[in-house]
């Protein structure tokens, strides 16, 4: 049954079309037809605008629904409005096609896209009805599934979520959907077999798995045997089956199986060969706008650069693309099936996609007469770029945005971002000279090794860059220089070089961005910062192990949600949070760790090793710099997925 | 598929290949904003794939211009549109295409050539309503002027009480504009006004309901010049009577223009 929502709730809430689902090409099932035997919410913990603009969810909302036998439904946080009157009226979360309440459906995936969402998934699952512990579920209950890329260290959600995808879901997703099928209808004779074997081990396993088995009768072990069944597939990890043992100094001893039957290491999927892989041909027409409103180009995985701070360039090696003639049919397809009038190019470096010339060329030539404009983002500024992004007609003039991430070329050479002061003036140049005159400079503070001298270069940088403005003729520039220099905080990430570095306190990032503000003199400059309290917590949850788990619970009671929306963010019940689980947050986010110490993503394998790792490490404490993939092989480790850039 | 369009010219000028669109919208797009529903269009119309003219400019945007904008919550079967093509397509072909295109709940129900001098926006003059409103049975006990089992009586003198409203020269409501709020009398803008007690109505899903229902039809004067929308009309009588009527729907049935001094349909 439906839930009835009733028009007065929605015309009290902002937004009602957030929750009224019918958008152009949403997929319409039959739930209750028999030919359905699954049904899936997909889940993302944010509000249906950042959902949507999600380009891994529109890939798997409509890859799942390609099967005739499940009926995959999106799901999105409701906000805070909508969210009290369906408390006050007991209208549990439902699913935007079907407006089913969720909790009767077989699974809840949740894509995990940053740490300050984790309150969302417990809030998420609470409004569904469903038991916020891993282990309170019975069979009732759907199985709770999670992937993203915070995935790759999943301890602190370890005792919320049944089973992880690590890596790339679009081949496993299916597998276990197979494997769930065979489970639900073999009931009669395959799980009896399962069952007398899972209840032997049990015993040995874990004495909290038997409380559930008595509590649940049989239904909490035929539960078990589904995830016994699905732990074998690679990408796939079950955390009820792994045990964590501490040292006395409160770090981690060891991650194994609790028995040899599943891996002792997860290794994550991946997609070996993109241009074979599902894409989808159709996308949901939002009626609200969204944040990235408009068609998404996916034109590789993956970036060969290497910076050290930035985790993705890491968790999704190997570089893979997609050929360009591939592209411009899907761009055809998917223009004419969603009449956006934009398209984008999504990827982490735009630049360095290898056919980018002939795919931009052949877009702009088939899309101009229907009146679609290319977007650009990531992309390098230079001469070939700029005369890209005018013919693209994307750009009015207003804005260019650089990276130059430090303010030294000392820093910048440390966290191996292989752009030079001239570069990036060489680039400020001809944006002026093109008639540009909006430019916005990303930096982070708390980098590893930084000094005075390099927060100082932050406000030089910017200087020069108003110079450069300066020096551009009077009739070329455009008018109204206007220069924005951002500042976030570094968060050492897992499968970086800089997992073993510890974040800077909140009282030094607050000195240091004092310090820069008070060092930027021109009245075209104009400074942006980010609250150092948000990164310290990331930093604490993004290396979290499974005992911050509890610390996520008890803030969630408290009330914390959408943390990352800046208006409902409250620090001090973080803090009472921790301080009541007795779980040190500096433990996490500012310590710094010996090479030798144990993570607690130790059992993922994301196939750059912890030697490449280290190595980086090393060499970023030398200042040295290391090459792109592309120019010579630094044997990160990548090779073991036999496809992409290490084959080419 | 914009104001700004419509603004820098509300003349249609003679060699402009004009298709007027009549549509309904339904409960399935009511809560869709009047802005997202003309995105809808330009989309939708893009998919179609049928030579529409565009703006000019940074952003351009399917040229077509709406009559009048709807409420959040509102639903329609008298919305109108004009569509500015870059050569001639059959209109009955176009309506057949475009609601191919369109979501559930948007449906064209004629189009037509049309060779007016001023667009739709510029034309509109009276648009007439359903509106439902109820009021519940404890809030008249309350004011103890009547018994339950008295409805009879009851209906009448919310009714009468309306009535007596409207008699007056003056309703004065504040509104709230663009440049602040401002009181404004809305009487000349009610063209005419009849209210009836609904007996046995299935607008409500919910049972044992404890309202009373009344339907109010309403002619309102509409666009540019003057405009009444319905929910202010309701806020209007709770605050010159003793009533406190609520609003269950709120349905547009009829958009008229006014064509050299006579009101017709825009189609």
């Amino acid at each position: 049954m439906s839930v009835f929502i009733d028009d007065d709730i929605l015309m009290q809430v902002e937004k009602p079309a957030r929750y009224t689902g019918n958008e152009w090409n949403m997929v319409k099932k039959d739930p209750k037809s028999k030919e359905i035997s699954i049904r899936f919410a997909f889940c993302f913990p944010d509000i249906y605008e950042i959902g949507m603009s999600h380009l891994g969810m529109r890939i798997l909302y409509h890859l799942i629904n390609e099967r005739n036998d499940t009926y995959c439904e999106r799901v999105f946080a409701p906000w805070t409005d909508m969210e009290e009157i369906m408390r006050q009226k007991g209208i549990p979360l439902f699913a935007l096609e079907t407006k089913d309440p969720i909790s009767d459906f077989d699974f809840i995936g949740f894509t995990l896209q940053y740490e300050m969402s984790y309150t969302n998934v417990l809030n998420m699952l609470d409004l569904a009805g469903i038991p916020i512990r891993s282990k309170d579920r019975t069979e009732q209950h759907p199985f709770v599934c999670a992937g993203g890329p915070c995935a790759c260290n999943p301890e602190p959600l370890a005792d919320i979520i049944d089973f992880f995808v690590i890596g790339e879901a679009e081949e496993v997703i299916n597998e276990i959907l197979d494997v769930y099928k065979r489970w639900k209808t073999g009931e009669s004779d395959g799980i009896t077999r399962e069952n007398t074997g899972v209840k032997e081990e049990n015993e040995s396993i874990d004495d909290e798995t038997n409380t559930t088995v008595k509590n649940g009768q049989t239904k909490g072990k035929s539960r078990e045997s589904f995830l016994r069944m699905i732990a074998k597939i690679e990408g796939v990890y079950v955390p009820s089956f792994y045990e964590v043992k501490y040292n006395d100094d409160g770090t981690i001893k060891s991650i194994q199986p609790k028995s040899n039957e599943f891996p002792a290491k997860i290794r994550k999927k991946i997609i070996k060969d993109l241009d074979q892989a599902y894409y989808p041909e159709k996308m949901i027409v939002p009626y609200i706008n969204i944040v990235h409103d408009r068609i998404i180009l996916e034109i590789f995985r993956g970036c060969t650069r290497g910076c050290r701070f930035c985790q993705a360039g890491f968790i999704y090696r190997p570089v893979r693309e997609k050929k360009p003639e591939k592209l411009v049919h899907l761009a055809e397809k998917l223009q004419q099936s969603t009449g956006y009038e934009e398209i984008s190019l999504a990827s982490l470096s735009t630049s360095d996609y290898t056919g980018l010339k002939e795919l931009t060329e052949d877009l702009i030539n088939n899309m101009s007469e229907k009146r679609v404009s290319l977007s650009l983002p990531s992309l390098r500024v230079d001469s070939f770029s700029l005369s890209l992004m005018e013919k693209a007609q994307s750009v009015r003039k207003s804005g260019l945005t650089f990276a130059p991430e430090a303010g030294t070329q000392r820093l910048r050479d440390v966290i191996n971002k292989g752009v030079t002061e001239e570069d990036l003036l060489e680039s400020v140049r001809i944006a002026f000279e093109g008639g540009w005159s909006t430019v916005k400079l990303y930096f982070m503070i708390g980098l590893p090794t930084e000094t005075l001298d390099d927060i100082a270069g932050i406000s030089e940088l910017g200087e020069k860059v108003v110079s450069a403005y300066m020096a551009t003729p009077k009739e070329k520039r455009g008018k109204g220089l206007n220069v924005t220099i951002s500042t976030s905080c570094f968060v050492p990430k897992p499968f970086t070089p800089f997992q073993w570095e510890s974040q800077d306190s909140i009282e030094t990032l607050r000195e240091k961005q004092k310090y820069l503000k008070g060092l930027i003199k021109s009245k075209y400059i104009r400074y942006n910062w980010h609250d150092p309290e948000i990164s310290f917590l990331e930093a604490v949850f993004a290396r979290g192990d499974r005992r911050t788990g509890e610390v996520l619970i008890r803030a969630w009671e408290k009330g914390c949600k959408f943390d990352s929306w800046g208006d409902s963010f409250d620090f001090s019940k973080w803090m009472e949070a921790f301080k009541e689980c007795q779980v040190d947050p500096h433990f996490y986010a500012n310590r710094k760790r010996n090479y030798d110490e144990v993570f607690p993503w130790e059992h993922i394998d994301i196939g750059v090793t912890k030697k490449f790792l280290q190595r980086e490490n090393e060499k970023a404490y030398r200042g040295e710099l290391t090459d792109n993939c592309r120019v010579k092989c630094n044997y990160c480790g990548a090779t073991v997925f036999g496809g992409g850039v290490c084959y080419e | 598929m914009s104001n700004n369009s419509s603004n820098n010219s509300s003349n249609n000028s003679n060699n402009k290949v004009i298709v007027r669109i009549h549509f309904m919208r339904g409960d399935e797009v009511k809560f869709i904003s009047h802005l997202d529903i003309m995105r809808t269009f330009g989309r939708a119309m893009r998919r179609t794939g049928i030579p529409v003219a565009y703006s000019q400019g940074f952003n351009p945007q399917p040229v077509i211009v709406f009559g009048l904008p709807l409420a959040v919550g509102v639903t329609s079967l008298a919305e109108y549109a004009d569509i500015e093509l870059t050569e001639a397509i059959n209109p009955t072909a176009l309506k057949n295409a475009l609601n191919k295109e369109l979501p559930a709940g948007l449906r064209i129900l004629d189009a037509a050539f049309i060779n007016d001098r001023k667009n739709i926006m510029s034309l509109v003059y009276m648009a007439s309503y359903e509106i439902f409103v109820y009021v519940e049975k404890n809030e008249i006990i309350n004011k103890g002027e009547v018994i339950i089992d008295k409805m009879n009586e009851n209906k009448d003198e919310i009714i009468y009480k309306i009535k007596k409203l409207l008699r007056k020269d003056m309703i004065t409501v504040v509104k709230e504009g663009k440049k602040g709020t401002k009181e404004i009398n809305i009487k000349p803008l009610i063209v005419d006004l009849e209210i009836k007690f609904m007996d046995d109505l299935n607008v409500i899903k919910e049972k044992n309901d404890n309202r009373k229902i009344y339907k109010i039809t309403a002619m309102l004067r509409a666009g540019g010049e003057a405009n009444l929308k319905p929910d202010l009309l309701i806020s209007a009588i709770n605050k010159h009577t003793d009533l406190s009527l609520k609003i269950i729907r709120i349905h547009r049935t009829g958009l008229f223009i006014n064509k050299d001094g006579v009101l017709e349909k825009p189609m």
